[in-house]
């Protein structure tokens, strides 16, 4: 089945001055993805975002939502889309509700039940009234999705929508993203330089690295699908032996995770074999397991070690 | 209905509902409501003094309600002009402070659509103020004096109230052209910064610059030919901001029963000429502004 392309870049290139943000951008996210656009700070993933929303305009290269330009027909293109850009932004003076209000009125009119219905799915319906300036960095983000969600778009655009937030404010997020995507239907295209977070949520990524994507592909493609690396537990004061062991018997490149904890690349290592060398030469092992290699491991691999990702 | 009547009926729904919108956030923005508070209580206590002035001292007392109005009325705009600036700097500034552009610019708004509404927005403050004005001035006109048929000192009718009122009307509509030329340089200004205060801050001083150059007693004249006649327009007169006292000086004299023949005069004519050169240098100048600019988020 031929899925139904949202949101296309082809070719995207920014210049500022002779610096070159962005290099042939080309992604094109589906409907009903949930999308990751994954990069370190000043890969140049804002600026792509503002590309594709028309914020500014490329030096080269078309953005289309649904098959509409965004600059050419700007008009019937930004109807479709609901964006939050690096941080939410509202009148700090007026409460929650007042602010959705003036944001429907720019989008043609949106009704309070409406209204009612986007602060219920963020969870702000109780302070709705009450001023932006007291809210909490969460209740902010949050207050911005429900912008961007508003005028009911079929796709959402959220650069860092969980920047600033605390680990349970961005398991929130998350969860209200899923949620987004279940109920209202709702594409989402989400940026971000937290890996944890793209792991968990997105099922397609790519990767931009200095201005240019660097890969492309499922989740579980690029990251494997549960059985790429081996974990053995040893007794702690066996571990250095233990990686000796595995170097010279496997051929493998072990990493003592913690004293006792010891992580390779599966590669063609059977574990039954595994765990009967290991046991012959007199280790004394715990437990033998195998597990997914992480998001970050690969984007590892890919960009080098010195890169500023969390 | 044709694709470019759809176009325009669109255009216009789509600036009415940014103007709407910006007089919702204005009416919730305490800067802008004490702005306004402060010039109404400012043209109330003003209008006192005048009052206690005229009566106390030995100086040319208003000899009608409507003398009064217009004495009064021509301080009020003399006041208020970097009043009104600074809070026309704010109406654009506080989207570029707030990042709340980036909010509207993803929106089916294009950026001349915004920028004709902020200025059809900077256009009703300006007529608030206006209003402000006039109903004070002629409240404490009447109150002090009484309105109603202007009479000579020797109790003849010269015009009636009808005519007073729309007089003052046409002078008030003269006097936009000034005022919203100082708008326009307020929405310039903001256009290109970055910060309400950078905004605020940089904008008086440009207002500052052109109010005090027009004091500068330059003796350098340009010569003008119109309708067969010479006239020496002062190189002054090109600091526009002062231009703003020239339609109410013809209504100074009208409270003096002195009928006005035609507002097409000379000083009226340069006063349209200048403000609208000024105007429509600052008017490209802001949409540029908005149209080229890549506002940082």
């Amino acid at each position: 089945m031929s899925q139904q392309a949202v949101l296309e870049a082809r070719e995207l290139t920014k210049f500022f001055g002779e610096i070159e943000a962005v290099k042939d951008l080309s992604l094109t996210v589906n409907r009903g993805d949930i999308y990751g656009f994954l990069g370190p700070n000043g890969a140049g993933k804002t600026t792509s975002i503002r590309m594709m929303l028309g914020l500014i305009k490329s030096t080269r290269g078309v953005s289309r939502v649904f098959g509409h330009d965004i600059h050419a027909e700007f008009k019937s293109a930004i109807p479709n889309v609901g964006a939050m850009v690096e941080g939410p932004a509202f009148y700090p003076y007026m409460s929650g509700r007042r602010n959705l209000r003036i944001l429907g009125r720019l989008s043609g009119g949106v009704p309070e039940e409406r209204i009612d219905e986007v602060l219920d799915l963020v969870g702000l319906k109780k302070r709705g009234n009450h001023k932006v300036k007291g809210y909490s960095q969460g209740m902010r983000q949050r207050l911005g999705i429900a912008m961007a969600l508003l005028h009911n778009p079929p796709l959402l655009i959220l650069d860092e929508p969980t920047n600033g937030l605390d680990p349970q404010g961005m398991r929130e997020v998350r969860n209200l993203i899923r949620r987004v995507r279940d109920e209202e239907n709702v594409t989402v295209f989400l940026s971000s330089h937290l890996l944890g977070e793209m792991e968990m949520i997105c099922d397609r990524i790519s990767i931009i690295s200095n201005g240019a994507i660097i890969k492309e592909g499922w989740m579980d493609e690029l990251v494997g699908s549960g059985s790429d690396v081996v974990v053995v537990n040893v007794s702690p004061h066996e571990s250095k032996e233990c990686m000796e062991f595995l170097k010279d018997k496997f051929n493998a490149s072990p990493e003592m995770v913690r004293q006792g904890v010891i992580e390779f690349n599966r590669d063609d290592v059977q574990t039954y074999d595994l765990n009967k060398a290991l046991i012959e030469a007199g280790f004394r092992v715990s437990s033998l397991t195998t597990r997914r290699r992480s998001l970050e491991e690969y984007f590892v691999e890919l960009t080098g070690e010195s890169k500023d990702v969390n | 209905m044709s694709t470019e009547s759809q176009r325009s009926h669109n255009f216009f729904r789509t600036v009415f509902r940014l103007v709407h919108a910006d007089l919702v956030k204005l009416s919730h923005y305490r800067v802008i409501v004490f702005g306004y508070i402060a010039m109404f209580v400012i043209a109330v206590a003003g209008a006192m003094l005048l009052h206690y002035i005229e009566q106390t001292f030995q100086m040319a007392k208003s000899n009608s309600g409507y003398d009064f109005a217009i004495k009064w009325i021509t301080e009020c705009v003399q006041y208020s002009a970097p009043f009104l600036y600074v809070m026309i700097c704010i109406l654009f500034a506080m989207e570029v402070a707030n990042s709340t552009l980036k909010n509207i610019l993803t929106r089916p708004v294009t950026r001349i659509e915004l920028i004709i509404s902020k200025y059809i927005t900077a256009l009703i403050m300006v007529l608030a103020a206006l209003a402000i004005f006039w109903a004070v001035s002629l409240f404490m006109g009447w109150l002090y004096h009484g309105l109603g048929p202007l009479v000579d000192d020797t109790e003849n009718e010269c015009f009636s109230m009808a005519h007073m009122f729309r007089q003052m009307g046409v002078g008030t509509l003269l006097m936009l052209i000034p005022l919203m030329t100082i708008a326009a340089m307020a929405l310039m200004v903001s256009s290109y910064s970055s910060t309400m205060g950078g905004a605020i801050i940089i904008g008086f001083i440009i207002f500052m610059f052109f109010e005090i150059l027009a004091v500068v007693p330059l003796q350098n004249e340009i010569a003008i030919t119109w309708q067969d006649e010479t006239y020496k327009l002062p190189i002054k007169a090109f600091f526009f901001t002062a231009q703003r006292s020239k339609p109410i000086m013809l209504l100074d004299d009208l409270a003096t029963c002195m009928r006005i023949y035609t507002w097409w005069t000379w000083e009226i004519v340069s006063m349209t000429i200048i403000c609208g050169a000024f105007f429509l240098v600052f008017f490209v100048a802001s949409l540029l502004g908005v149209k080229k600019r890549d506002f940082t988020i």
